[in-house]
């Protein structure tokens, strides 16, 4: 970040609030950009992981090997669909919803560092940053349930509302845990500690605990299966986003793929070591300009594999009905994620005076 | 496992509650084909139910009163579309009972393991389709390889993939090619070992059993004030299978094999658990009676001599009636035939076993959830085709 | 105490059980080959016996209406003029949209005529192209002309014409593997 307002400040020799906001324009445009080619690939994979789960092939044909362009060529075709509103829906509210599910969601990489001050600001309080932003997707997707003027899209919301909203109660108490062994909010901070100590996930046994349970709560926030009841589809078609068509459809989609890279990013920072290598073999925090960014791809890397279990767990577990949701949510994995941290602070305290 | 507790409607008289009305509409992924469940809603909560069937008629009787005896045969393929083997053998048993004629030894053999081969990729899809409802959709996949293998063996006697016609009155079109029966076995082989898989993916899955235990509980009163057969009986603890009580086939009687009940093992008696678990036992039951009946097969002649002639000239069978029950994958199918003397019947009636189950439905949604309604629907197993014919 | 036993049993299972279903998925997604054909560039191997489009043998047929009776669904039409033993064709055609490829039709043939062949690929542009017609000559040929009017003594039949003449569609690829048939029945 410092680095782009140094070039447009000094190099192109702009004053005042033009280095800034160039600046600012500049990470955002490129993250978008990234966010596009990554959906686009993460849905690809998506397929090609379930096509080999299920001893079949995925898409091989547009593009050649293994189909790689399939994803671009569906984008193509979702933007040159017709564009349908559904009699009696309102038309204001059907028309903002995928626009705020998509921003609620991409807000959250403002604080995820890619590599060594590469990160567009660095919040003091990053990791809760993160999860108050992305829920501001339920309000789009109640708002996208109701707009719909169909039951069963209204089916979708309200269910969703309740889970997303419910989840993120056990998904913010397992982060306090490594959040009390790293003794800050700041998500650079974490990739600190871990370049020195090793991974978070190393440092006691009730590590493994708050993994787990931010990892199912985060599934149920990105409303993965096992708990994509909101877009059940054997029961509800589609879900809250059932009459949405063409590009507005595809909004939908880039917010579950994106919600699931900024929760896999925080997974892999929190507790699997962020942009540091293993036993720290690489000092990449401190490597000089452009080397500092193999963070970038180490980065990437683990969010990969993260995604790849989230992919895997899809495409083996059934579905969960509502209330047994809402009863592992609170029955489960709040209780767990408590003692989780309560072990944490009891280890922290008895182990490092 | 606490039992799924009945929830109350809403009393508070301030709040302005209206039922909402839902159509489980017949165009749906999980109907089963196109059947229609109006629901009234009370937010997930089914409080009422009326299904609506229909949409798939196609004046199978009707039709039956102008075509032949044997060219009804295909008609009976397209009833229970998935069990097409069974319907035929129906069928043909009913025409023979009418003539008073019995198939040779080696078309009964052949058609006993034609059955059994089409039962399994009949469950089979139950299966599958019963884990896309439930939410997991691997299962289905691993499913339908299993149930290649058997359309390609199945292909190799009849000629056609799925809607066979190689079961007609007076024994079975053709004899297997020589390798066949190799074949067959080698599939029982592979079939045991991924039986086990289905069972790792879905049947012990904490998820699976949460979803459909306690659920779609079909009591002794309710099988038989609606006369449900198969596995949805079986599921509710009946012992009752017509291969082994009613043998309508020689060979049923010389072969060993057991019929799995539902014994309330994850819930109550009578679950939709039980009912998948009986589904699933049935598929290896079938695999021991097919090995049983590759090694017993005698040689011989596929078609009775008299009824070669059925081709060219149309069957004429004397005046009066006859009605054959059989062991559907779904439940007890059974045909009335009445005959005037002259080329067609008069009267040819199909009881269709997913028809007898579906009625339950009414009874069996309302206080459940919307989710556990595509659960119960799934585990009657019905065809829409046979509902409708 | 039971429910407490339940609770820590229940999250036993459920990780367990989800753990062993990941294991099948893993199983699967490493090692087991794919069992997609890809197809139109592969295909799968036919049996002979499958009932697929129809093929007539023309010459044997001797126009007896046994294969249209049989038929449950009436979609075979048959017309020809008999002049003694000769026949003139007008019309022999399947009607694809109705048939149900039940092979109901190819037992009653006194002669031997009519076979189910294994083309399965029926797809057409329109309605009318379903019919299809399964002679390769009407009216009459040149030596059954002659042998009506008792010029000459009919010569061996005419060689077929050339199978495949013309191209890739239906037609052609039945009469080619019409003549395959034959030549492999003739070694």
């Amino acid at each position: 970040m410092d680095i782009l307002i140094t070039f447009f400040a000094e190099t192109l020799g702009m004053s005042g609030v033009w280095p800034l906001s160039f600046a600012y324009a500049t990470c955002i445009g490129s993250l978008l950009g990234f966010v596009t080619v990554y959906a686009m690939f993460a849905i690809w994979m998506e397929r090609k992981v379930a096509a080999h789960i299920q001893q079949r092939l995925g898409p091989m044909e547009v593009g050649g090997w293994h189909g790689w362009a399939q994803s671009p060529a569906d984008a193509l075709k979702l933007l040159f669909k017709e564009d349908i509103i559904p009699d009696g829906a309102n038309k204001w509210l059907f028309w903002i919803a995928p626009a705020v599910v998509f921003c609620g969601v991409f807000a959250g990489f403002i604080a995820i560092p890619f590599a060594a001050g590469v990160q567009i600001v660095d919040i003091n309080l990053g990791v809760f940053f993160i999860i108050a932003i992305a829920s501001i997707e339920v309000v789009g997707v109640i708002m996208a349930g109701w707009a719909s003027n169909s039951k069963y899209s209204l089916f979708g919301a309200v269910r969703e509302a309740a889970q997303v909203v419910s989840y993120e109660l056990p998904s913010a108490t397992a982060l306090l845990a490594p959040i009390l062994v790293v003794g800050s909010f700041k998500l650079s901070d974490f990739n600190a500690y871990q370049a020195e100590h090793g991974w978070v996930l190393f440092a006691n046994p009730f590590m493994w605990i708050a993994l787990l349970c931010f990892f199912i709560a985060s599934l149920a926030g990105c409303k993965r299966a096992p708990f994509d009841l909101p877009e059940a589809e054997s029961e509800l078609v589609s879900g809250f986003h059932t009459e949405y068509s063409g590009m507005r459809f595809s909004f939908f989609g880039l917010e579950e793929y994106v919600s699931m890279f900024v929760v896999s990013a925080i997974t892999a920072t929190l507790f699997l070591g962020g942009y540091t290598l293993p036993f720290n073999l690489l000092d990449v925090g401190n490597l000089p300009a452009p080397f500092h960014l193999i963070g970038v791809a180490v980065l990437v890397v683990k969010i990969f594999a993260v995604i790849f279990v989230q992919m895997w767990l899809r495409w083996t577990l059934p579905r969960m009905r509502v209330d047994q949701v809402m009863s592992l949510g609170y029955k489960y994995l709040l209780p767990w994620g408590l003692f989780a941290v309560a072990g944490t602070a009891i280890w922290q305290v008895w182990m490092e005076g | 496992m606490e039992a799924l507790e009945m929830y109350t409607t809403d009393d508070r008289t301030d709040v302005y509650t209206e039922e909402l009305k839902l159509n489980l509409g017949p165009q749906h992924p999980s109907t089963h084909g196109v059947l229609r469940v109006e629901l009234k809603m009370d937010g997930e909560i089914i409080t009422g139910s009326r299904s609506d069937i229909g949409y798939l008629h196609r004046c199978a009787e009707k039709i039956g009163e102008n075509v032949t005896y044997l060219q009804f045969t295909p008609y009976t393929d397209r009833m229970d579309y998935l069990a097409s083997m069974n319907n035929n053998l129906a069928w043909s048993l009913t025409v023979e009972k009418l003539l008073g004629v019995e198939a040779p030894e080696r078309a009964q053999w052949l058609r006993m393991i034609c059955a059994e081969l089409n039962r399994i990729a009949s469950h089979l899809i139950a299966f599958g389709t019963y884990g896309i409802d439930i939410g997991a959709n691997t299962p289905f996949f691993y499913a339908f390889r299993e149930r290649e293998s058997i359309m390609e063996l199945l292909e190799r006697p009849s000629g056609a993939r799925m809607l066979y016609n190689y079961i007609q009155p007076g024994g079975v079109r053709r004899d297997v090619d020589e390798n066949w029966v190799d074949d067959v076995l080698a599939f029982c082989d592979v079939f045991e070992r991924r039986w086990a898989e289905y069972n790792t993916l879905l049947t012990n899955n904490l998820i699976f059993i949460k979803r459909t235990a306690n659920i779609g509980i079909v009591t002794k009163e309710m099988v038989f004030d609606n006369g449900a057969g198969g596995p949805v009986m079986r599921g509710s603890g009946i012992k009752w299978d017509l291969r082994r009580d009613v043998p309508y086939l020689k060979p049923y009687d010389e072969v060993e094999f057991d019929v799995p009940v539902g014994e309330g093992t994850h819930g109550t008696l009578g679950d939709c658990w039980d009912r998948y678990w009986v589904r699933m036992r049935e598929m290896m039951e079938s695999i021991r009676i097919i090995r049983q009946g590759c090694k017993a097969m005698p040689g011989g002649e596929v078609m009775e001599k008299g009824m070669k002639k059925m081709y060219k000239t149309p069957l004429k069978p004397a005046p009066g009636e006859a009605y054959v029950r059989c062991e559907n994958p779904r439940g007890e199918l059974g045909f009335y035939v009445v005959s005037e003397g002259g080329t067609s019947p008069i009267r040819c009636r199909a009881r269709g076993p997913s028809f007898c189950n579906l009625s339950m439905l009414d009874s069996l949604l309302p206080g459940t959830m919307l989710a556990d309604a595509v659960a119960i629907i799934g585990s009657l197993d019905i065809v829409l085709g046979e509902v409708d014919r | 105490m039971g429910s407490v036993r339940e609770y820590f049993s229940s999250i036993a299972n459920g990780l367990g059980s989800a753990a062993k279903g990941m294991g099948v998925t893993l199983r699967h997604f490493t090692s087991e080959p794919h069992i997609t054909v890809q197809y139109p560039r592969e295909t799968k191997p036919i049996p002979p016996t499958y009932r697929g489009m129809h093929i007539l043998e023309q010459d044997k047929c001797i126009d007896c209406g046994l294969c249209a009776k049989a038929c449950p669904v009436d979609c075979i039409e048959i017309e020809a003029e008999h002049h003694g033993r000769v026949l003139e064709w007008t019309k022999f055609s399947i009607d694809y949209k109705k048939c149900i490829f039940c092979e109901f039709c190819i037992p009653p043939c006194p002669v031997d005529c009519i076979h189910m062949t294994t083309e399965f690929e029926l797809a057409t542009e329109s309605p009318d192209d379903m019919v299809e017609d399964m002679l390769t000559w009407t009216g009459l040929r040149p030596q059954d002309q002659a042998k009506l009017e008792g010029k000459t003594k009919p010569k061996a039949p005419a060689a077929k014409p050339a199978a495949g003449g013309g191209g890739d569609d239906l037609r052609s690829r039945v009469a080619a593997m019409m003549a395959k048939k034959k030549a492999e029945k003739e070694d």
